[in-house]
């Protein structure tokens, strides 16, 4: 045998030359070979063309007037312009605002260009669907432009509702008119499952970064929940489509030899430009499905007990007022639901050191409702007494506020309110009551009431029924913004769109729960929807089970709470399958889009199918 | 080259540097050739797309670059990649091959060892007989940068050659 060892330099061009010659094609076969490849797309594009000039108008409008990258190229005959476009356009109508809206930011951020950098497949229309587009468009442009202007402003000036079932309807009616131009040819299975994940992607960030102009879903679940299940369903489309794998992820982000991250996979994520929200979308979509399982657990304590035992373990000092105030809600609440009252031992010893110490408590804070309780006697706080004597007897005449109202109060459960005062009190009331309204007006009202029962006044009560309704009305939010649900504020405003929301408020806890305190007393306002009501509190309760009065959100999470559990009181959840498929309508009107793209997808024809 | 594109020409004149600059990429020789028919059959469906003068070598080396790059993650998004000790073996002679065709494939071998640029160059230059005009085309570089190139790959191989060889012996 001969030896495989080398005395040869490679000096000479020649060897260099040679090293390849046994591996080079043959020219003549060559050149056959490409010439045979040009044959066969140029027969495949043929039948393109045949099959575009079979389809329905409809679909040909269609295949010209969506993203280009879509139909796999077609050119050829000519004269595909319709000529009673009537009632075949509606549906090409209703898909603009999806597409435009949607492809025109994609478009924008460079979904198109990628589309058009394709796998190396023939690039894209010319011809006829260029021709067709063109033509359409010219004797179209105006309606489509007032109809899609129409669009924005229902947007931007009233509920968002309109908007958004517009854009829901386009996009399923998208996703049907993607599915007939593949059963037609017109695509295959990986283009559409390109389109329906553009689609889902870009419809998922919008939803994501402008949830706080759309209508808020009471299902409890943040609004972004759905967001990020669109997200999911347009990775799923993808690989359904086959257009990506768990390889081709893995080549993209991984070095297997080097065992390391690809270091433009971080950067692509996380640093370029205007693509930084698109990686957060990203990010959220990826993370969103560990994050909602936590979030998924809430609301577990809804219970009267729960209230109960924070309640007992109260800490504020009596000199405080802010945590005061929703103590008394809070209490106030559990004493009149006729359950087992709190403890309030604990409270009485920790409150009966304080003032042997020589602190005093508010009648604007604690006072009144330590009284109330029966934590504390008048004895031990004639301070306190003597200065709600003093407010009382200074402003009866005065606007009909809170304070006058708890320090009548004061008086009353420590037994020093006298029979003039207490005349005052319904005078007071019969004329000033008509002048509540603004910032803490439900807390006025709630304060008048509980003020008034306690005194007895049962039908004067009862005639504050309308002006109580007409309050509740003017601070009810609605369905308004989604991040904040709806419930009660704390000023009245108008609803309108997007323009005004930031105007707004911030809804708070506090009022809603005030509000459904009234409402329990003097039954909803039909307008109200309890509902919506129940499931924005739910939404406040994200973050889990209270540990403390110290935080904020503790204390939020705790009104929220006591509103439901009186809610509940006054109007049991219905149970069902149409109100449980009503409460979570977001989640479910994206599951049925995701579901119609894949439909849409595995049904389409794959490309060797086509040709 | 003509004032119009053609396609014999066109095939001839960069047949040898685009099967090259695929097989630099890692693809076995046989799937580059398959890759470079690819190439310019893509190249001519969508030659109304070209936007430079068909004899201006660099215009059509930078199209027919892009065309290659395309193709060329199209299809290792299909393939398995191919380790390279593997597509080095399939280059390998059998037993009872010439001489000269043993020195091929330790030429082969030692040129599959230059770095990633050199190899590049070499491949696309001497798969067939072409310029460093060509070649720089394609590769997007100078023709100088070739020519350079080319002049440290050979004096590599020299080198590599000769301590395989005082090894052997």
């Amino acid at each position: 045998m001969t030896s495989h060892t080398t005395e040869i330099e490679p000096e000479s061009e020649g060897e260099l030359l040679s090293a390849f010659e046994s591996l080079r094609p043959e020219p003549g076969e060559f050149a056959a070979g490409v010439r045979a490849r040009i044959e066969e797309a140029e027969q495949r594009e043929e039948s393109q063309v045949a099959r575009f000039a079979a389809a329905p108008e409809r679909l040909r409008w269609a295949a010209s007037i969506l993203p280009p990258g879509l139909v796999a190229g077609a050119t050829g005959a000519a004269g595909l312009a319709g000529k009673k476009l009537g009632f075949k356009l509606v549906p090409g109508l209703l898909a603009i605002p999806a597409i435009t809206f949607l492809v025109l930011i994609g478009t924008f951020l460079g979904g198109v260009h990628s589309l058009r950098k394709e796998d190396g497949q023939p690039q894209d229309v010319e011809g006829d669907e260029r021709a067709f587009a063109s033509d359409w468009w010219k004797r179209n442009r105006k309606l489509v432009t007032v109809g899609f202007t129409i669009l924005l402003l229902l947007a931007l000036f009233q509920h968002t509702e309109v908007f958004t079932a517009l854009i829901a309807l386009s996009m399923i009616s998208t996703v049907l008119l993607l599915g007939d131009l593949a059963r037609a040819g017109l695509a295959d299975r990986a283009r559409v499952a390109k389109a329906t994940a553009r689609l889902l992607w870009w419809s998922g960030f919008l939803w994501f970064y402008t949830r706080d102009f759309l209508p808020v879903d009471p299902s409890g679940y943040p609004n972004w929940f759905s967001a990020v299940v669109l997200g999911f369903g347009a990775i799923g489309c993808l690989f359904a489509g086959g257009v990506l794998t768990w390889r081709m992820i893995g080549e993209r982000i991984w070095y297997p030899d080097r065992r390391m991250l690809y270091p433009d996979a971080v950067t692509t994520f996380c640093l370029r430009g205007l693509y930084s929200f698109f990686a957060l979308f990203a990010g959220a979509v990826i993370l969103g499905g560990i994050g909602v399982m936590g979030l998924v657990v809430l609301n577990s304590t809804e219970s009267r007990s729960h209230l109960v035992e924070f309640v007992e373990e109260f800490d504020a000092p009596i000199t405080e007022t802010h945590e005061w105030r929703e103590f008394k809600s809070v209490s106030r609440s559990l004493a009149s639901d006729g359950g087992t009252a709190p403890d309030f031992s604990q409270l009485r010893e920790r409150v009966g050191a304080e003032l042997a110490s020589g602190a005093q408590t508010p009648f604007l804070g604690s006072g009144p409702i330590l009284l109330e309780l029966g934590v504390v006697s008048a004895s031990e706080v004639p301070g306190l007494i003597e200065d709600a004597r003093v407010h009382v007897d200074s402003h009866s005449a005065y606007r009909l506020d809170g304070n006058y109202l708890s320090a009548v109060r004061t008086l009353f459960e420590a037994g020093e309110l006298s029979a003039e005062q207490h005349a005052q009190l319904t005078e007071h009331v019969r004329t000033g009551i008509a002048g509540i309204s603004g910032v803490n007006s439900l807390e006025t009202l709630l304060e008048a009431t509980w003020v008034l029962d306690a005194l007895g006044e049962g039908e004067l009560v009862e005639s504050l029924r309308p002006q109580v309704h007409a309050e509740l009305l003017a601070h009810w939010r609605g369905a308004m913004a989604a991040s904040h649900g709806a419930a009660f504020a704390q000023n009245a405003e108008r609803e309108s769109g997007w323009f005004t929301w930031r105007s707004l408020i911030h809804l708070d806890y506090v009022s809603t729960q005030q509000a459904v305190a009234l409402m329990k007393r003097y039954g909803a306002p039909p307008e109200v929807d309890l509902g919506s009501v129940r499931e924005t509190l739910r939404m406040g309760r994200s973050k889990g089970r209270a540990t403390s009065w110290d935080d904020y959100s503790n204390r939020r999470d705790l009104l929220a709470v006591s509103a439901l559990v009186q809610l509940e009181e006054l109007a049991p959840e219905p149970v069902g399958p149409l109100s449980q498929l009503f409460k979570h309508r977001s989640l479910f009107g994206a599951l049925l889009l995701i579901c119609l793209c894949l439909f849409a997808t595995l049904r389409a024809p794959k490309l060797e199918e086509l040709a | 080259m003509s004032a119009t594109l053609d396609l014999d020409q066109l095939i001839e004149a960069w047949r040898g540097p685009l099967i090259g600059l695929f097989a630099a990429r890692g693809v076995a020789y046989g799937e580059a050739i398959e890759l470079a028919q690819d190439v310019f059959a893509e190249a001519w469906i969508g030659r109304g797309r070209f936007q430079g003068a068909p004899n201006n070598t660099r215009a059509v080396g930078a199209w027919l670059s892009g065309i290659a790059r395309n193709l060329h993650r199209a299809s290792s998004r299909k393939r398995r990649p191919e380790p390279l000790e593997q597509g080095l073996a399939e280059q390998e002679p059998a037993p009872e091959a010439s001489d000269h065709e043993v020195r091929a494939a330790e030429l082969r071998r030692a040129i599959e060892a230059l770095p990633d640029r050199e190899r590049a160059v070499v491949q696309a230059f001497y798969f067939e007989e072409t310029s460093s005009a060509h070649v720089a085309a394609l590769l997007g570089i100078a023709p100088r940068a070739v020519e350079g190139l080319l002049r440290r790959a050979r004096a590599r191989l020299k080198e590599s050659l000769e301590s395989a060889s005082v090894a052997s012996s």
